[in-house]
């Protein structure tokens, strides 16, 4: 059990750094300081790199999503 | 400005959220693991301290146990994945403010830190130790149309050190020339009970040597008698914000 525990507290725990870094970003972009990366002619690559992002983070959610379907099917809990 | 301190073994964590509220205009502190924010509390006495409760080494209860017996008004937000019950319940009994579950982004963190600077407002406690009573209802006067605050006052030294080991004062204002024990001795032995208490002290005496042996006794600001009440009311707000009471 306390390795389960221990696993899932991992998981939370890189979800966590994921949560505060995009919340960063987004104070960012809130304050409109992209409008300097735009001038800087670097918005490009900025938009690439939250493209990828992204798509990590969705399977790193659709990994877990699997998971718990997993879990709920062999602890018989309806989804 | 607030102090605040971020304690978590997860340093990108750290860093981020130390960067946001630095840009937010406070002072911030940052620590990986529990040895070092009890070093940090103890030499920058944090007004408010986010502190994650699974770590190597010393856990998170254990520091926040530490924090609470040094001094009981920093406020103390525990973090963690799993707050289970039975947790929470100790994080409760050694009196911890406020939780927070991880995954939390920046708005929460906000969030917290509003609650808490809004407590943190309310109590200032100072004491004034002044043997001349009319000087004593002067300055409560003035200050209290001023200052939120909670005003105690003595006499004498003897019962300043009474005082003060039955309640957490926050700040002093200290006659030098008291009856009994004198202010510097009142000073040092205070500081033995609290350290972290922020002295004024005010004196007739304005020359070089009274002034090194008050800064040699941990005071932070001196004044010289007569009071100049609004310069009071500055230094007193200086302390308070330094503190992390208001904001500035």
């Amino acid at each position: 059990m306390q390795e389960v525990r221990d696993g899932f507290h991992e998981v939370l725990r890189h979800l966590h750094r994921l949560t505060i870094s995009s919340s960063a970003l987004l104070k960012i972009a809130e304050k409109q300081q992209y409008k300097e990366l735009h001038e800087k002619e670097h918005m490009e690559k900025a938009l690439e790199a939250v493209a990828k992002s992204c798509e990590l983070a969705k399977t790193v959610a659709d990994e877990v999503d699997k998971l718990r379907d997993t879990v709920y099917t062999q602890l018989n809990i309806e989804i | 400005m607030y102090k605040i301190l971020i304690v978590d073994d997860d340093i990108d964590v750290v860093e981020t959220i130390k960067n946001y509220l630095e840009t937010e205009g406070h002072s911030v502190f940052a620590a990986d693991n529990g040895k070092s924010a009890l070093e940090i509390v103890a030499k920058e006495n944090p007004g408010i301290v986010f502190l994650d409760i699974k770590m190597k080494g010393i856990d998170g209860l254990e520091v926040l146990k530490e924090i609470k017996a040094t001094d009981k008004k920093t406020k103390v937000i525990m973090v963690s994945a799993l707050l289970d019950l039975e947790t929470r319940t100790k994080a409760q009994d050694m009196g911890c403010d406020a939780y927070i579950r991880k995954p939390f982004d920046l708005d929460d963190v906000d969030k917290a830190l509003s609650a808490k600077i809004n407590e943190l407002i309310s109590d200032p406690s100072i004491l004034i130790v002044e043997d001349e009573k009319g000087q004593v209802d002067n300055i409560i006067d003035y200050l209290k149309e001023r200052i939120s605050a909670k005003f105690s006052y003595t006499l004498t030294g003897e019962e300043a050190l009474e005082k003060i080991k039955d309640e957490l004062y926050n700040i002093m204002i200290v006659d030098i020339s008291l009856p009994g024990i004198d202010g510097f001795k009142v000073i040092k032995r205070a500081h033995e009970i609290n350290p972290h208490i922020d002295v004024l002290i005010t004196t007739g005496y304005t020359h070089n040597q009274v002034i090194n042996e008050a800064v040699g006794n941990g005071v932070v600001d001196i004044m010289s008698k007569p009071l100049h009440l609004p310069v009071l009311e500055k230094k007193i707000m200086g302390f308070i914000q330094r503190r992390g009471f208001k904001s500035s």
